[in-house]
This record gives structure tokens, C-alpha cells and sequence, in this order.
């Protein structure tokens, strides 16, 4: 896996799949059993240097309940270097946090954005996001979203981001990530997965079963069968593959748009058919 | 610069790769005149935090848009729909063209719909622009 500097990598995949773990190792809290994980060629685990550069938003509340917003802010301060108190003041005039309110006394919102606003504030070279926006109101993810490609437009930042939102994943990263089971299934540009991975309603002259053998053409992760129609999933799409429907009897062929929503629930399909 | 928002809808679900949308969006605008030559386009910056979509994304399609000559960059101003607007002829996007005629076409005979009729209905699109 690779991710370069100034794109937007977006990692999805089912509850318990391996999202936050990834994200743990990624960040160095954990130690990884295997392989290695590098940030400008170094390693991130125990690598105090390099976390003051990267800021980390998890996906629940990690604050102290008690805390005060300004005392997380002294903490913030202390800990990173490069925090800024202006760039704070700035961003607060967008995100409206209450600094004198207690951890606890913030809605669920507003402790996400606080940890977004802080983590912002330390001026980060990377910024990770563990589901920065379950759970919020439409208006409130938007503005999440918003904020965060703004800061890759201005400042080049490199943004790591798991979500259950892939409306918002598909607009705004430019890299994506399938994972199942602790296994990366798919990994491609955004681009390169809408122009290859497709559905394609195909009507056959012969209602003879050919499933078998449109399941052994390269690529085909799915075929649905509904009266004369099959509807076929292929992930690697090419004018190629219509020819060869055609050559075994294809009376008409059409694409199907398909969302990343729907690539994400065939791959996890494909797994559960395969096993 | 809020109207950014309805001057380039975005539809995640289709299965064109959006900076393919930001250019038709472009593309339709002008020629509806919603753009006129010589107005400002939002910044690459602006309209990535507007319809929320990666900057490099909306770069990639204003590339493209410079490409075609239908939007040029003026250093330090900003970017703008070009005097002049002449569209170049593309084969691909021609076949393209007239593969979704025929389909319309053969949507239009199933319900009635006569060749005069659709002549009609293309005048009056036409008259629209």
C-alpha cells in the first residue's frame, strides 16, 4: 500500500474489518507484527519526530470528559511544536467550539469537530480520519468535508480517511481502499475503479446456461439473472470483454452506472460466494 | 460564491468519473450562456470546498477545459471562460453522440413518436440556447 503526498486515500470496508486497526498501526500506536510502515522512509512506531506531524482524529471521543476545551488546547500545545493559537482562532471562527464547556458537555458533533479543530491547529503534514462523520447531521458533513478538502487545496496535506459515507469518499478522495476480513481487496485510483469496474446488462440470443462459462471469463466477479437479463460485474472493463459477449451470442449490451457503494457490496459479495 | 453549488451538480452515483461531470457542467454552462466569455470561474480551491470534491480532481477537469480552449488561466487573476468559445470536433465523442440519437430514437418510435415530432422537439432545444 502506498499513499502519496497531497492525496486524499480513502479506506472502506465492513464493521470490524480492519478499518481502525489499520489506522492504529498507521498512526504508531500499535506495533506491527509484520511489514512495515513508512512516513518519508521512516518508521512511524515509537517515532515522536514524525507523530508532531501528524494529526489523528479517532472515531470516538478520547478526551477526558472533565477536561475543559482550553485545557485540551494547553495540552495540544504542549505536545506539538508547531501547534498555533492563531490558526486555531481562525478555524474557531468556522467550527464555533465553546472553549470554556467541559468534554462532557459537548454534543457528539462538536467533540468531533473539536478533536478535528485541534488536530488541524497542530498544522499537520498528515491528517488520518477514523470515521470523522458518523453519526452527524447532513449540514455538520458537509462542513466536515469541506474543511478538509480546503486544507488539502491550501496546504497540501495528506489525508487518510475511513468512512461509512461513500458519497463523500467518492468525491473527495482520489485513491481508494477496500478492506475484508484484514485483507486490502481492491486498491485503485478512483478514476481507474469507475472506468473498470462495471455493470453490463447483457441479453443472450439462447436462454442456455452459460453462467458457468461467463464465470470463467477473466474479471467477472458477478452475474445476476433476472428472466432473459443477466447483469454481469466485471472489474476489469474493457470493449474487449463486449466483443466476447457478443462472439458467445450477446444480442444486446448495456452499461449500468454503478456507484462505489455498489463496488463496495459486490467485493464483499464476491468473498461470501468464493468461500 | 454559494451558487457554485447549483452551477455544477455533482452525481456520485453515475458512473462517469466526476472531473468527466465538471467538464460537461462547464461545457453546458456556457453554452446555455449561464457562463458568459470572459466571466470568473471559481478558484480550484473554492470549488473544491463548495461542491466538496478533491482539488486535484477539479485541476485534472480545468486542465482539460484549458485544453479545449474553452476556459484559459490569466496569472494571478484567476481563471475565465474564454472570449471566443470555437468547440473542436471530436470522432470519439461524435460516435458517442450518435449512439445516445439512437437510442432516443428508437424510446421516441415506441411511443409514437414521429421523425417530424422530433424535429420539433430538437428546434425548440435548439431555440432554448
Amino acid at each position: 500500500m502506498h499513499v502519496n503526498k497531497g492525496s486524499i486515500f480513502g479506506i472502506i470496508g465492513e464493521n470490524g474489518a480492519g478499518k481502525t486497526t489499520l489506522i492504529k498501526c498507521l498512526t504508531g500506536i500499535y506495533r506491527v507484527n509484520e511489514g512495515s510502515i513508512l512516513i518519508n522512509g521512516e518508521d512511524v512506531f515509537d517515532n515522536n519526530k514524525l507523530k508532531q506531524k501528524i494529526g489523528y482524529v479517532p472515531d470516538e471521543n478520547q478526551y477526558f470528559s472533565s477536561f475543559r476545551v482550553k485545557e485540551l488546547l494547553k495540552f495540544y500545545k504542549k505536545t506539538y511544536n508547531d501547534f498555533s493559537q492563531e490558526r486555531f482562532d481562525e478555524l474557531n471562527k468556522k467550527f464555533k467550539i465553546p472553549v470554556n464547556r467541559r468534554v462532557r458537555e459537548l454534543s457528539k458533533g462538536m467533540k468531533m469537530r473539536t478533536s478535528i479543530l485541534l488536530n488541524l491547529s497542530l498544522k499537520p503534514d498528515i491528517l488520518i480520519l477514523d470515521e470523522p462523520t458518523s453519526g452527524l447531521d447532513p449540514v455538520i458533513k458537509k462542513e466536515i468535508m469541506s474543511i478538509i478538502v480546503d486544507e488539502v487545496a491550501s496546504r497540501d496535506v495528506t489525508v487518510f480517511i475511513s468512512s461509512h459515507h461513500l458519497d463523500h469518499i467518492e468525491r473527495i478522495c482520489d485513491n481508494v481502499a477496500i478492506i475484508k476480513n484484514g485483507e486490502i481487496k481492491l486498491m485503485s485510483s478512483m478514476e481507474d475503479a469507475k472506468n473498470s469496474i462495471k455493470k453490463l446488462q447483457v441479453v443472450f440470443k439462447d436462454t442456455i446456461d452459460i453462467n458457468k462459462e461467463l464465470y470463467s471469463l477473466d474479471g467477472v466477479i458477478k452475474i445476476e439473472t433476472i428472466g432473459r437479463v443477466n447483469y454481469i460485474i466485471t472489474k476489469d472493463y474493457t470493449k474487449k470483454l463486449e466483443k466476447k459477449f457478443y462472439d458467445m451470442g450477446a444480442d444486446f449490451i448495456e452499461v449500468v452506472d454503478m456507484s462505489l457503494e455498489d463496488m463496495f457490496i459486490y467485493f464483499v459479495e464476491e468473498e461470501d460466494k468464493n468461500e | 460564491m454559494k451558487e457554485g453549488e447549483g452551477l455544477i451538480n455533482i452525481d456520485s452515483r453515475s458512473s462517469k468519473p466526476i472531473y468527466e461531470q465538471i467538464i460537461e457542467k462547464v461545457k453546458e454552462n456556457i453554452i446555455k450562456g449561464i457562463l458568459k466569455p470572459g466571466d470568473k470561474l471559481p478558484s480550484v480551491r473554492e470549488l473544491a470546498s463548495i461542491i466538496t470534491v478533491n482539488p486535484n480532481t477539479i485541476s485534472k477537469a480545468y486542465i482539460e477545459l484549458e485544453r479545449m480552449k474553452a476556459i484559459e488561466v490569466i496569472r494571478g487573476k484567476g481563471t475565465f471562460v474564454v472570449e471566443n468559445f470555437k468547440p473542436i470536433m471530436d470522432e470519439e465523442k461524435m460516435r458517442e453522440i450518435r449512439e445516445h440519437m439512437k437510442k432516443i430514437i428508437i424510446e421516441a418510435h415506441y411511443i409514437g413518436v414521429d421523425k417530424e415530432k422530433l424535429i420539433d422537439i430538437l428546434n425548440e432545444i435548439y431555440n432554448q440556447f
